[in-house]
């Protein structure tokens, strides 16, 4: 699991398997002979890294003696199952074993991109033209092309989702008299926008990447940091979630569909006892994340598999389970499942907690 | 009027209490079947290692 019990030989034989003994020489560089000679040697293989979906991807790039990649392997990674599954079966990483360091490596200019899976992809580009561009400056003393400065991504998701949350911060008011139409059109913004055409809802992978300081860059990132930043602040500042309520796109979806069917929000006797199932299913999910140190491998939620039509036959059966049960339950998931929910019941008593010590505190300075 | 509005309720609970026993089960087996799958990552992680 973690990178010192990592054999690295049969990802190096994975990468470059015309090679039958690797030298080491120096961090993360390693040279492939043939014929256990010495004499011939046939590729460079370089360990580079790159941000995943749910964190760093290590990959392990051959590199040929003219710059050429030869082959790859991916050593660690922190995907989501079945997108990751999608990506390999999918003939992407033989796409990228044909490039040279001198090629541009983007996605939807020389290669083709999976959508879904944007990150995964993505992050595997970066890792193969960081690793290939490295042997062949430092290894083969060959001109690279220089890397682009990185420029901040700012687009319509990061753009609908300050809006939202300005319309929020506007519409919350408890003055304000149509709240409740207001509230309605950020809640289908979000179902258009960050569910159907974008899929970028809040999930656990989100928190549990902040516990485990997978910290993805800030530049191309900014979305990330915005959401996960949006939640914790109205919560642990203001106290409330205006995410679940307002902005989260399976919330509307469960809303319509509860309009539809006309669900309804009626409490059964044992609430508390199920709130606190749900509770445990998110501690489980979080225990889960930072005992394997992998932020998605807990992520129960189903809204990849609604928003991108991708998941297990599981994943696809609970998410049918759910939206028949919307139609009669008012937001069911939201209400039952759903581990952001829970996430915020916790955050409310660390909130309140603090609040308490603090005005303990001030009362006894006082005295 | 009284004993239909208790019996609405009580199948509305009753649904309740069937679908997140069901949601529950398929969660769980859906985790169960991430970790055994990063657990034999390990495993072949570590068997990798001894060998060596």
């Amino acid at each position: 699991m973690t990178r010192k019990s990592t054999n690295l030989e049969p990802f190096l034989l994975a990468a470059s398997p015309q090679a039958d003994h690797f030298e080491q020489l120096g961090v993360g560089i390693y040279a492939g002979y043939q014929n256990n000679s010495l004499d011939l040697l046939i590729s460079y293989v370089k360990i580079s890294e790159a941000d995943g979906y749910g964190g760093p991807m290590r990959v392990a790039t051959a590199v040929d003696k003219i710059g050429n990649v030869v082959g790859l392997a991916i050593i660690e990674h922190r995907e989501t199952p079945s997108w990751y599954e999608q990506v390999k079966s999918s003939g992407f990483i033989r796409s990228l074993a044909n490039k040279s360091y001198l090629d541009k490596f983007e996605l939807g200019s020389d290669i083709d991109a999976i959508s879904g899976a944007t990150c995964t992809t993505k992050a595997l580009t970066a890792a193969v033209r960081k690793g290939s561009r490295s042997v062949a400056k430092r290894q083969l003393g060959l001109q690279v092309p220089k890397e682009a400065p990185k420029q901040i991504k700012f687009g319509v998701p990061e753009l609908v989702l300050l809006a939202l949350v300005i319309v929020w911060f506007i519409g919350n008011r408890n003055q304000f008299k149509y709240k409740k139409q207001v509230r309605l059109i950020v809640m289908m913004t979000g179902l258009v926008v960050l569910g159907f055409l974008y899929a970028k809802p809040l999930t656990i992978s989100h928190i549990n990447m902040v516990l485990l300081g997978f910290w993805p860059e800030w530049q191309t990132n900014l979305y990330w940091y915005m959401l996960v930043g949006f939640f914790l602040f109205t919560i642990l500042v203001e106290g409330k979630n205006p995410y679940c309520q307002w902005i989260c796109p399976f919330g509307a979806v469960q809303e319509t569909l509860g309009m539809i069917g006309g669900a309804k929000s009626r409490n059964t006797r044992f609430q508390n006892q199920l709130k606190q199932v749900q509770k445990s299913l998110a501690l489980i999910a979080i225990i889960a994340a930072l005992l394997f140190r992998n932020p998605v491998i807990s992520s129960y939620e189903i809204f990849g598999t609604l928003f991108n039509l991708k998941g297990s036959a599981i994943q696809f059966g609970l998410l049918g389970l759910i939206l028949i049960a919307s139609l009669l339950i008012r937001r069911p998931w939201c209400r039952y499942l759903c581990p952001i929910g829970a996430l915020f019941d916790f955050l409310k008593i660390i909130r309140s907690w603090i609040k308490e010590s603090w005005l303990k505190r001030k009362k006894g300075l006082v005295a | 009027m009284v004993e239909k509005k208790e019996r609405a309720g009580s199948l509305n609970e009753v649904m309740t209490y069937y679908f997140v026993i069901i949601a529950i089960f398929i969660i769980l087996l859906d985790l169960g079947k991430n970790i055994a799958t990063e657990i034999n990552k390990v495993n072949l992680n570590t068997r990798i290692a001894q060998k060596k």
